[in-house]
């Protein structure tokens, strides 16, 4: 089992080193100074030449790497540049409200896709199965910030059910927050309704193929307990795929969402940072995302092992 | 979805020849309405979006007068808060979006084959681009193409560049799976034989049979290229504000919700058109490719 973990340390590292490394080697090769274009028009020479030096910009691009590599290891992710405050301090506050709305639409998105995505695998060929894999083709079609749009317009401008922006904190109450964040929350749910429904009905459509279905259904299951028992059961350990991979991108999801709702969360602290070209909070901010997607791949691994354990012998694919 | 075509000539039964099954894919795939419907008014919006614009005059054109006005036979779709023909809007918009969508899709494929070929070709380089590929395509994409805009400044090349590092990954994943794939069938062992280089066989054997699923995942890039794009101008990080796009039209319509409801409803409806077209395309012709992957 340990070496099991071992092993998918290993091939999950560079999920978080390459966007580390692609976005330090950008920085460096883009053109114009980048102590020049943080300072502006108005700077005189002597302060970019004086950023630069705190930047650590004037030495060589190899030093440069070893410099920053050796703090990635004691996870200094440098200081604001505007919020003058250390990366690392900053980063907790902002993901703790993007994970909450996460959690809420991974709730909604696996309950509404399952839905969906059974409807569009069991009903196939029907008129209520074709509306369900409708939905989840438009659903992968319809642009995140489009469907956020609507939902203001609907339940919060023509019915004022919910503000059309703002977050409330936990502290002005239990009420005011939840509705501050519900409209995000469906926002995204909504927009990864598709990816969900579809992958729920082209694993329950694989596994209608399998031999045993075909098996029970000779023997005179009835369709029902085919459905809950035999198909329904191994599709469950798909459902682990899914929400791993929805809780990968719930971090990222944000990025428009919070625009749209003034969330003050992981998307709006990238946003503001590259409007600021704040060169150490973008890293931070990608280094923390790429940190984020290994531990949740490490325990949707972990959890497959737990569950099939022919994963931990190498066979079967998680 | 390659199955099909790999285990058929080693003789798995009765399935038909790779050369009877490819020649009649077209026919099949144009013998769906689905397809036709949506191949169809996927290219009224490419024809519309391409040539509409040196009809359809000045998009920047305001006129104080005409602020805010509803869909009318002047202005089909109604005119927004500086008095500019949405019309015309939307249809510069498409011809921005849809020149990123193709440009990505290009790049894409071109670097893509040649990332993955590589990596099929050369062992020992396999495992290093495979381990980049993978970083860059676990981590999620507009996180990245945000970053990267903002370190290489707003604009049409740098939202094209930007994007083409996110998804180049993605069709060199694809032409790399495939080229090892088609590497193990007897016809290359008979190549070898006869005297190919390795470079000959690469390019006539195997990269021809990486052409169709090169074609699904170009346009898989183009779909989401053009989200992206959107998504990048809306929030104000995408192409320049000059520019008209259906991204910024509809940050644009932020303020209006209430009073001008076309001013959110056209944009977003030609983006989700282009989108939901390509996208019924693709699910159709990889049904006709493999019809056990018939499912959604």
């Amino acid at each position: 089992m340990l070496s099991y973990i071992g092993k998918r340390l290993l091939t999950l590292l560079p999920t978080v080193l390459v966007p580390v490394i692609v976005v330090f080697v950008i920085i460096r090769l883009a053109p114009g100074d980048p102590a020049a274009q943080i300072l502006g028009d108005q700077a005189t020479p002597e302060q970019v030449a004086d950023l630069r030096r705190q930047l650590g910009l004037d030495a060589s691009l190899l030093a440069q790497f070893g410099a920053f590599l050796k703090r990635l290891v004691t996870l200094d992710l440098g200081e604001s540049l505007f919020l003058h405050a250390p990366v690392r301090d900053l980063i907790p506050g902002y993901a703790a409200v993007t994970l909450e709305i996460g959690l809420l639409s991974l709730v909604l998105s696996i309950g509404l896709g399952m839905a969906v995505g059974m409807l569009a695998a069991f009903r196939r060929g029907h008129w209520d199965g074709r509306i369900g894999s409708g939905i989840g083709i438009v659903g992968i079609s319809v642009p995140q910030f489009w469907i956020g749009l609507l939902l203001v317009v609907l339940l919060a401008v023509q019915l004022p059910l919910f503000p059309v922006s703002g977050y409330r904190p936990w502290s002005e109450g239990v009420g005011p927050h939840l509705q501050s964040i519900f409209l995000p929350a469906l926002t995204l749910a909504l927009a990864q309704l598709g990816i969900v429904s579809r992958l729920v009905s082209s694993s329950i459509s694989d596994v209608l193929n399998e031999p045993f279905v075909t098996t029970a259904r000779s023997l005179g299951v009835r369709p029902r307990r085919i459905r809950v028992r035999h198909v329904m059961r191994v599709v469950s350990v798909e459902i682990l795929t899914v929400v791993g991979l929805l809780l990968a991108t719930v971090l990222s999801g944000s990025v428009v969402v919070e625009n749209i709702f003034g969330i003050p969360g992981m998307g709006r602290l990238l946003f503001d940072a590259v409007g600021r070209r704040d060169y150490d909070v973008i890293q931070g901010v990608v280094l923390f995302v790429g940190l984020f997607i290994i531990v949740v791949n490490l325990v949707v691994d972990l959890l497959y092992a737990v569950v099939d354990p022919r994963v931990r012998y190498g066979k079967g694919a998680p | 979805m390659s199955q099909d075509l790999t285990t058929a000539p080693q003789g798995a039964g009765p399935e038909p020849t790779v050369g009877l099954r490819r020649s009649g894919a077209l026919r099949q795939a144009l013998r769906r309405p689905a397809i036709i419907i949506a191949g169809g008014l996927f290219i009224v919006i490419c024809v519309a979006a391409s040539l509409g614009p040196f009809f359809a005059g000045d998009p920047n054109a305001f006129n104080a007068l005409e602020r805010l006005q509803a869909p009318s036979l002047a202005h089909p779709f109604g005119t927004d808060n500086l008095g500019r023909d949405i019309a015309v809007r939307v249809l510069f918009g498409g011809r921005a979006s849809l020149l990123v969508g193709f440009a990505v899709g290009l790049v894409s494929v071109a670097v893509g084959s040649l990332i993955g070929i590589a990596a099929a070709m050369f062992r020992p380089v396999d495992l290093l681009l495979m381990r980049v590929v993978d970083g860059i395509m676990s981590f999620p994409i507009i996180v990245l193409a945000l970053s990267m805009m903002a370190i290489l400044g707003p604009g049409l090349q740098t939202v094209i560049i930007s994007l083409s590092i996110v998804l180049v990954p993605s069709v060199a994943r694809v032409v790399r799976g495939r080229a090892l794939v088609v590497s193990q069938l007897p016809m290359i062992d008979a190549a070898r034989m006869v005297g190919a280089s390795r470079w000959r066989i690469m390019r006539t054997y195997v990269l021809a049979h990486c052409v169709t699923p090169v074609l699904v995942q170009a346009a898989i890039v183009f779909t989401t290229a053009v989200l992206i794009e959107s998504a990048l101008s809306f929030i104000g990080a995408g192409l320049p504000p000059d520019t008209p796009s259906w991204g910024a039209s509809l940050a644009e319509s932020r303020n209006y919700l209430q009073t001008a409801w076309w001013m959110w409803l056209f944009p977003g409806l030609a983006l989700l058109a282009t989108v939901l077209s390509a996208n019924v395309v693709i699910d159709g012709v990889r049904d006709v490719l493999d019809p056990r992957s018939a499912r959604r």
